[in-house]
This record gives C-alpha cells, structure tokens and sequence, in this order.
C-alpha cells in the first residue's frame, strides 16, 4: 500500500525517556564481554534506558504528551484525537488511549484508539492521524508511541541488553506538508519478532537485519516515486528497526 | 560499515571462488587460506554475531538474496552457505 496525504503537518514531537540509565557495556559482568561488545558495535547504542518496575508504556507516552502540550501551550480541548501506538498496552481491554484520555484532561469527545504495533508503529500512527485530517474528521490529533519490554524480557539472553525504552508524543494538524507512506506486510515472517501471550519476547535478530535492508529500500524507493524526488533531493535518510 | 543500497543489487554470476573472496573480504582479521570452501565458519577465530551480519549483508548486496539465520545455522562450511545462496538464486 502507498498513498500520499496533503495538507497535513507534524506540529511538534517530544520523547520522554525513563530515569534508569545504564551503560551497556556494564552487563559484561553478567555475560562474555566479547557478546556484550559484539552488540554495542552492532547496535551502536552504548546507553539504554528502562522503565520503573510497574512503570509501563502508557507513563512514559502521558509524561512525554504532558510536556508536550504544555510547553507547545497547547489548549487540550483543541486535541480531538488520540492514537497511542504499542505493543505492551495497560490491558487487552479497554484501549489504553482511553485512560490516557482522561488523564491528560481531553474532551470527552477526543476519539482515542489503540494500534497495537511496535517497530515501526509510529508510522501506522502517523498514517491513522493524518487519514482521520486529511477526511476532515479531526484537526489536532496526538500520536504517542512507546514500549516498556523489561517484564516481557529473556534476561538470560545477550540481545536483551540492547533494549531501551521510551515514550513520544507528536501532535498532527493541518497544514501544508505532503505526507508519502509505503507499508508492506509479510505475515511468513510473522514468528522472526514475537512475544506470545505466555512467553517471552524474541527476536530472530539475523533475519530481522535482512528483512530490513533487503526490503527498508523499497520502501523508500516507493516513496521517492510517490513524491516524485531524487536522491540529491533527499537531505535526510533515517532507518528504524534495521 | 553497512551503507543502505537504493540500486539494484550486482548481478553475480555464481562462482565458488568469488564467493569464497566475497566471504573472506568480510573477515579482514583472518589469515585469507584458513578460509576456503571446507571452512566450517562457525568455527572461526573472528566469526561473531556482527561478523554474520555483515555476511548476509553481503550476499544480499553482492546476490541479492535474503537469507534467513536458519540458512547460516545449516550451513557448516562456506561451501555449505554458497550452495544455498545458489540454490535460492535459481
């Protein structure tokens, strides 16, 4: 699927970063150095973050719109959607987009919904906010994403080590940008990534890398057909999840 | 290190010995002749979770085959993964 949605715009963003910050090379006492070095040079992070025990997706995301709103002085019953974008929601039932709702102090006529994504989540966020705009539905809508992993965790496995966790905000508007979106599912692949209702989560990190730079290309090489661009006009490649 | 290909993959024509220099090119810290078609690569000094990475980075640039851990599991020598990526190709 590819579409381009005008007269739209990414007014502001904001990431709210839990406060456990640890240095990734400090788990070497818990696994061989060399695994633990391996995945800092294959990763390029150095410092992760983690939530709070019982801290979870939906703190961070409400921290990171709380601010948001605040410091843009935006007047929240000019919000009129929400969509919070994760993979580890307060519960199966209700969406949690709806306590989020309430605790940022939205008009009850906000529509809120869930899309339960992670990855490249923000995209489908992105695609829900500005499609709810562009049909004339909403005007202001937020979109958070966010994960908190560490209770879903192998912690005897290495590739744990790299996971880090946050919560974002953005808010969409109307306005003047054009967005292009590709989206392609492949459901072969769908047990590289899982965390099952009575496991942990797992990553087949190998297949995952050449999904990713076999596939993120055509990706964005339908998205430079769609806008029309060439590489020069292009400033800023940025991959995610790859 | 990893540069992100908009093009179109070379097209390679399969050659063992290509492969085997390819595979090699990706092991800079390795003496080059304890790399030949009998390597059990797993085996090797530098073989690592970000060494196999680059691997199958390079059979996708240089083949443009996606291949799964499963094929790098499988496969015991460099011969081994070759007749994959052939057989994949075909």
């Amino acid at each position: 699927m590819k579409t381009r949605i005008p007269n739209v715009t990414i007014q502001s963003v904001a990431t709210w970063m839990p406060k456990n910050k640890y240095k990734c090379i400090s788990f070497c006492d818990q696994f061989p150095e060399k695994d633990v070095k391996d995945i800092i040079k294959a990763t390029g992070a150095e410092t992760i973050y983690r939530a709070d025990e019982g801290e979870k997706a939906s703190d961070l995301c409400y921290n990171a719109a709380d601010y948001l709103l605040n410091k843009e002085n935006i007047d929240r019953n000019t919000i009129d959607g929400l969509v919070f974008v994760s993979a580890t929601r307060d519960w199966i039932q209700p969406d949690t987009s709806i306590s989020i709702q309430h605790r940022l102090g939205l008009s009850t006529e906000t529509i809120c919904q869930d899309i339960n994504y992670g990855c490249a989540g923000f995209i489908f966020g992105l695609l829900q906010a500005s499609s709810w705009i562009h049909c004339g539905m909403c005007h202001k809508v937020l979109v958070l994403t966010g994960e908190v992993l560490s209770p879903y965790l192998n912690k005897d496995s290495v590739a744990s080590i790299e996971v880090s966790e946050a919560g974002t905000a953005a808010i969409i508007t109307e306005g003047t940008s054009d967005f292009g979106i590709h989206i392609s599912s492949n459901g072969a692949k769908s047990e590289k990534i899982i965390l099952p209702y009575n496991g942990t989560f797992f990553q087949d990190g190998m297949t995952v890398f050449t999904y990713g730079i076999a596939n993120a290309p055509k990706s964005i090489k339908a998205v430079m057909e769609l806008k029309q661009w060439s590489e020069s006009d292009v400033e800023f490649f940025c991959a995610s999840s790859v | 290190m990893i540069r992100i290909f908009i093009g179109k993959h070379k097209k390679y024509i399969m050659d063992l010995k290509d492969f085997i220099s390819n595979f090699a090119a990706q092991f800079p810290d390795e003496d080059s002749s304890s790399i030949t078609a009998d390597t059990d690569f797993h085996e090797l000094d530098t073989w690592s979770s970000l060494n196999s990475l680059l691997v199958v980075t390079m059979v996708f640039q240089e083949y443009g085959v996606e291949l799964e851990s499963q094929d790098v599991r499988d496969a015991d020598t460099i011969e081994d993964l070759y007749n994959i990526v052939k057989n994949r190709k075909a």
